[in-house]
């Protein structure tokens, strides 16, 4: 359940610490994003020691973890911690070159490829 | 219209329920349980991914409650780890057969000897292998039996000298007791 305005933790190297959600792309105005939608966020928080890639204030990035408990198409349950998102460029890459934990299933569907093969694991 | 035993024929089976439909037979594929050990039947049971992806299936709340708590399996009494490490219950522990690696004749020299030879000797019949090594060791116990023979003759010569010198002089009788 991300709607505009909640507060995102990123599990990457890519060097922003804290999001924001502002846009859920391609969903009706009622409906919040999950697991394997893209959003527009702004980065609130960035690591002051590494010179990071990111530049501007703005990025689209896949949200992988959420809090509330999402039925997935096999009949499972998941849900974590956190909401977490990865940061990704507008040829559905990357920005960072590590990924920390598991990567679902359903972010693999929306063609997220490149992201998958830096992942350690898919479930 | 035909009528499927699972709903209609759109709807996607599993290879698992295919192999049910088709043979009549229920196939229950079973996990074991990180924790305690027992067996977790399908419908059951949580998973838990942790940050370096390792996965820990529990069989439920109870077994995830104990490892939230940090206990050990191996202190509870009812786990299986427990069982095993106390030898609770009977196990038949099966030895592995050992792999036999056929050993093929080689077809190189060895150490002089060529290969024709080797295989001249392969295809000797084994009546008159056996002969031959029969009066191979017939001739090593006549060598023998003549070296013992020579030394027994040396020694008798040596021991008769030393039985006259002995019995010449009588042991001395004790003293008080």
């Amino acid at each position: 359940m991300i709607n505009l305005g909640t507060y995102l933790d990123v599990r990457e190297n890519s060097g922003a610490k804290k999001l924001q959600c502002i846009k859920v792309l391609n969903k009706s105005k009622k409906k919040a994003a999950s697991i394997g939608d893209s959003i527009i966020v702004s980065i609130c928080q960035k690591i002051i020691k590494k010179k990071s890639k990111i530049k501007s204030k703005t990025a689209t990035a896949v949200i992988v973890n959420v809090k509330k408990t999402v039925k997935k198409k096999n009949g499972n349950l998941i849900r974590s911690g956190k909401n977490t998102a990865i940061l990704v460029n507008n040829q559905k890459a990357p920005l960072a070159t590590r990924i920390l934990g598991f990567v679902p299933y359903e972010v693999k569907l929306q063609g997220y490829s490149k992201l998958i093969s830096i992942a350690n694991k898919c479930i | 219209m035909a009528t499927h035993a699972f709903g209609c024929g759109r709807r996607r089976l599993s290879p698992l329920r295919w192999f049910t439909y088709l043979t009549g037979k229920m196939v229950l594929k079973t996990e074991s349980c990180r924790f305690s050990g027992l067996r977790i039947y399908p419908g059951h049971g949580m998973t838990l991914v942790r940050i370096d992806c390792q996965v820990f299936k529990f069989l439920n709340a109870k077994v995830k409650k104990l490892y939230n708590q940090r206990l050990k399996p191996s202190k509870l009494a009812w786990t299986f780890l427990y069982r095993k490490q106390h030898k609770k219950d009977k196990t038949e522990e099966f030895a592995r057969k050992k792999r036999r690696v056929a050993k093929s004749a080689s077809n190189r020299s060895i150490t002089g000897v060529s290969v024709e030879v080797l295989q001249k000797k392969r295809s000797e019949k084994v009546e008159i292998r056996q002969a031959a090594r029969d009066a191979a060791l017939r001739e090593i116990k006549e060598r023998n039996t003549k070296a013992k023979a020579e030394k027994s003759s040396s020694k008798k010569s040596e021991v008769s000298k030393t039985k006259v010198a002995n019995k010449g002089a009588k042991p001395a009788k004790g003293g008080k007791r």
